[in-house]
């Protein structure tokens, strides 16, 4: 047993207001710069929606994350070391920027410097890769609070499963309309799947408090990294030829202070701590059937609402388990995501239906709205994960997402 | 209310001619020869005739304010009539319902202003428009105070930097007009002599001169014109034109003569104006000689917490003495362990500072309370500032039984087509289809400011939008992100479509703010620039708000006015090329 700690954030969901001041202060910290225009360390995403890059959760088409092979034991979706070789320059599975969004700014000079004329000036939009005219056909966050939702909101990769495995039509209508705000960073994972995809052996997990970062001098711009997370959370920057990537503000946690999206957060709904964490299990597979495994949410979200009272025996927990259950456990879901403890060892690639907002907005609450039936949610998504719903269930009642007209 | 101009003659001539008259012996005086004159005809309110030429408004000077890229509700009446300049008014005049009593003119003028100037850090629809554009200081570059009653701090703006290039501070760019103002008047007005009509104000003896709620007409009637009693008070004072500048950094002899009077709380400050001369200093001559210097920003900024009961201790315990003898219950306490507290300046700018609980304002901060209104009425029982000192829902003027509003009650909006030729709601046209437009906040700016921000326009759609329902996409063939044009009678707004169940069937959501700055190209309708999410809409006013001089329905200075109702706007939402021209 080798007991690490790991820095860890915790967000409470509840409390997100969708503001996106997390996003505005981190770009304007960290990613303000030439190569970097398209990038957002931290953003924050409607759902259901497309989130950034689009479909980023499709593990189907991106490759992203873990999976188990034929003797159980874990490797990464996009390929072992020997197809990753043969395909070394070729980088097959790479989203393109059109996929986040072609970057652009406005001729703000032309309001100020337009001659005399028949008509207002206009600041027209450029695009910040050609220099040209263009017309905004996509941004960070397109569909922000549903917009365009009745067109495009069945791409949502997880409204995709849920039509398919639980046979049950989302229906983006005004009556049932449910949505909330996913901020999402790094995860800086216990067993980054990003740092396992490096041909240059580039990133790093630092061991004093696990946060995981770019070398950028051996970094040769390889780009498998970007294929090797499954929440895309690790950006090509196109000028410089590099990877870059949320670095849990280091420099402030050294000095102890938050990091720049936490302290910025208007709800409040960051927490940041560490947990400790058995190094040794992480690399080991999970021991549940496969059924159990595929099941696990292979995107993160803090979905348990969560008060830091409760981080205390969390901690505690956390630490009791180290050692004596396996990281992949069925405990293990009851532990928000950015803990880290959750790493990004899951090897499933289908995304669960258990938003972990059960309590808000769970699509299957269409079908079950005016009775609060916690059955039918058994059924559905606690198929996937019995601790979530017997958690949840009983110790918060489940209620129907608010409607104008309930 | 307040009504500028005030007459349709000249103030300054009009109270010459009172004070010749007084002198005269024609009047007892100077209120009661203006009233006769008004009476009699030979002298008009400028409210009366607003449309003729001695009564327009001739110059406007836009400080913190967006009006015409944000809040110019009929933004384009306010192009076409006060700028006189290209304007996207698609109807004609409602001749239907001309007003009694104020004058119509056929033909409504154009073009009054003489002098629009503005004062802003960025490009706006506003500074685009102004004859003058006044570069200013942005939050970081200069001394200031900030404070609201969502939280109980006040604290400071502080300098990070000077104000690049020529922009000025607020402060800075006001006492340079005030002197150069100052200056010219040497020639043009020296010293000269002024009316002031107030409105009969609301915590004053006006607001309870007509009892029962009947206001009978004075004008064309038997009924005598009384100033402070059915018209506004009257008052003449002395305008030394040439001392502005100096009065401007100043704080003036009416402060310890009269006191400072919020809520009809008199506040005795000659102990805080003689601290803030052995402060500031005094002027040693010049108009505001003996008077403590207010002649930087934050000193200004001292004043202003030297004055205020909510950050001098002594004048809240003060202000509570005296409202304790009015309505005769405990309030003292509230303010108790303050009474030498005093928040300077400096305190404010090493971190917010809890204000302390003061008769001003109706919260409670003791004791770490947050401020909730109306506490001190609640608990401590003081008079509400209403006509029966409690709450009540029923009012009695005669012209909420007129409209048979003396108690709350539904009113549904109002019929758009009747009144104003618009089409009717849901009817449909080719590609298009009548709605309800409505202008909420916007998430991605705080009303115009930032709206042009690029961080706030990647995370959005990236320029104008209309938000509108699937139902009535579907109808007029839109696909999210389509151009489409808002237009009714008042005007035209460009903006691409974002199509969601959100939204109702039959509203579309043209948020508050959108100027014509980002990415808004010519209109298809018009063939010029389209508009702001304000050029569909016009202000209506409900006439009971207008309703005056009467228990709490009387006006005061950031109290009540009629609001700026454009909450039952319809407009038809159509599809347009989406070949768009720049």
């Amino acid at each position: 047993m080798r007991v690490m700690a790991q820095v860890a954030m915790v967000m409470t969901l509840d409390k997100c207001i969708g503001c996106h001041t997390c996003s505005v202060t981190c770009k304007q910290a960290w990613t303000n710069r030439a190569g970097t225009e398209y990038v957002w360390f931290n953003n924050v995403e409607t759902r259901p929606g497309q989130g950034y890059p689009r479909r980023y959760e499709d593990q189907e088409t991106w490759k992203g994350g873990w999976e188990l092979n034929k003797r159980g034991n874990l490797k990464l979706k996009s390929g072992g070391k020997l197809k990753k070789l043969a395909q070394l320059f070729a980088s097959p599975v790479q989203p393109e920027l059109k996929d986040y969004y072609e970057p652009w700014t406005y001729d703000y000079e032309n309001l100020v410097n337009a001659p005399a004329g028949d008509d207002f000036p206009v600041a027209r939009p450029k695009s910040l890769i050609t220099g040209e005219d263009t017309k905004v056909e996509w941004s960070a966050n397109w569909d922000d609070d549903l917009g365009g939702a009745t067109e495009m909101g069945h791409l949502d990769p997880i409204i995709q499963k849920l039509h398919k495995e639980a046979n049950d039509r989302i229906k983006f209508e005004f009556e049932q309309t449910f949505m909330f705000y996913l901020p999402r960073l790094c995860e800086h994972c216990l067993n980054p799947s990003c740092m396992a995809s490096c041909p240059s052996g580039a990133i790093y997990k630092r061991a004093e408090d696990g946060i995981v970062l770019v070398d950028q001098d051996q970094c040769r711009g390889w780009r498998q990294c970007v294929t090797g997370c499954p929440y895309k959370k690790i950006y090509y920057n196109h000028k410089s030829g590099k990877a870059e990537k949320c670095t849990f503000c280091y420099p402030r946690i050294e000095v102890g202070i938050p990091t720049v999206c936490a302290e910025t957060c208007v709800g409040r709904m960051r927490y940041i701590g560490i947990f400790l964490y058995d190094a040794d299990k992480v690399t080991q597979p999970p021991q549940l059937p496969t059924s159990r495994i595929c099941t696990r949410p292979s995107w993160t979200s803090c979905s348990i609402p969560m008060t830091p009272r409760s981080l205390r025996p969390l901690v505690r927990r956390a630490s009791r388990r180290t050692g004596s259950t396996p990281l992949a456990s069925r405990r293990c879901t009851r532990l928000p995501k950015r803990c880290g403890s959750r790493c990004r060892c899951t090897p499933s690639t289908a995304p669960c239906p258990w938003f972990g907002m059960c309590r808000r907005c769970h699509p299957s609450w269409t079908c079950s709205r005016n009775r609060g039936t916690t059955a039918r949610i058994r059924r559905t998504c606690s198929a996937r994960s019995r601790a979530c719903a017997s958690r949840w269930s009983t110790s918060r009642s489940c209620s129907p997402p608010v409607t104008p007209s309930s | 209310m307040p009504f500028y101009p005030q007459f349709h003659e000249n103030s300054l001539d009009v109270a010459d001619a009172a004070v010749s008259a007084v002198e005269r012996g024609e009047a007892e005086s100077e209120p009661a020869w203006i009233a006769s004159k008004l009476k009699n005809g030979e002298l008009n309110f400028a409210v009366e005739d607003p449309d003729a030429p001695e009564n327009w408004p001739r110059t406007l000077v836009l400080w913190r304010s967006n009006l015409f890229g944000s809040s110019a509700k009929g933004e384009e009446y306010f192009l076409k009539h006060l700028l006189g300049t290209h304007n996207s008014v698609q109807g004609e005049d409602h001749v239907a319902s001309k007003p009694r009593d104020v004058r119509w003119h056929e033909e409504a003028p154009e073009g009054k202003l003489d002098l629009l100037v503005s004062a802003d850090f960025r490009m706006t629809s506003s500074t685009l428009l102004s004859d003058i554009v006044f570069p200013a200081a942005t939050w970081y570059e200069k001394y200031d105070l900030s404070s609201t009653d969502m939280h109980p701090f006040v604290h400071a703006f502080t300098p990070a930097i000077s104000p690049p290039w020529e922009a000025k501070t607020d402060w800075k760019m006001f006492q340079l007009l005030a002197d150069e103002v100052a200056r010219q008047s040497r020639d043009h007005l020296g010293v000269r002599k002024d009316v002031v009509a107030t409105a009969l104000t609301h915590d004053t003896p006006g607001e309870i001169a007509q009892p029962g709620g009947h206001a009978p007409e004075w004008k064309g009637t038997d009924l005598p014109a009384i100033p402070g009693k059915n018209m506004p008070n009257l008052k003449i004072v002395e305008r030394d034109y040439t001392a502005i500048g100096d009065k401007f950094v100043a704080l003036g002899p009416l402060a310890d003569k009269l006191g400072l009077t919020t809520k009809n709380v008199t506040f005795d400050v000659k102990h805080q104006v003689d601290q803030l001369g052995r402060l500031h200093g005094v002027f040693d001559s010049g108009a505001a000689e003996g008077r403590p210097a207010l002649d930087t920003d934050q000193r200004m900024a001292e004043a202003i917490l030297m004055l205020s009961g909510t950050t001098n201790g002594e004048l809240a315990t003060q202000g509570f003495e005296t409202l304790e003898k009015r309505v005769g219950k405990e309030l003292s306490d509230l303010a108790r362990g303050s009474e030498e507290k005093r928040i300077t300046f400096k305190d404010t700018q090493q971190a917010p500072v809890p204000v302390i609980t003061s008769p001003e304002w109706s919260g409670s901060e003791t004791g770490g309370r947050r401020y909730a209104p109306f506490t001190v009425n609640i608990e401590r029982l003081k008079p509400f500032h209403t006509l029966s000192g409690r709450m009540h829902f029923f009012l009695d003027h005669d012209w909420l039984k007129d409209m048979g509003e003396m108690l709350p009650t539904y009113r549904p909006p109002l019929d758009m087509h009747r009144l104003f030729g618009e089409p009717k709601l849901g009817e449909k046209g080719e590609l298009s289809i009548a709605v309800r437009y409505l202008t909420p906040h916007n998430k991605w700016s705080i009303h115009s400011e930032y709206q042009d921000n690029l961080f706030m326009l990647s995370l959005s759609r990236g320029g104008t939008s209309v938000w509108m329902s699937p139902q009535d996409a579907t109808a007029i063939e839109v696909s999210d992100n389509d151009w489409v044009e808002c237009v009714n009678t008042n005007g035209v707004f460009v903006g691409r479509a974002v199509v969601s169940h959100r939204m109702p069937e039959g509203v579309v959501y043209v948020h508050h703010a959108q100027e014509r700055t980002i990415d808004v190209p010519k209109s298809e309708t018009t063939g010029k620039r389209g508009g702001i999410h304000n050029s569909v809409t016009r202000i209506l006013v409900k006439p009971t708000h207008m309703i005056g001089g009467y228990a709490h329905l009387s006006w005061a200075f950031n109290y009540m006015g009629p609001t700026g109702n454009q909450r039952d706007i319809v407009s038809i939402v159509r599809k347009r090329s989406q070949e768009v021209q720049y």
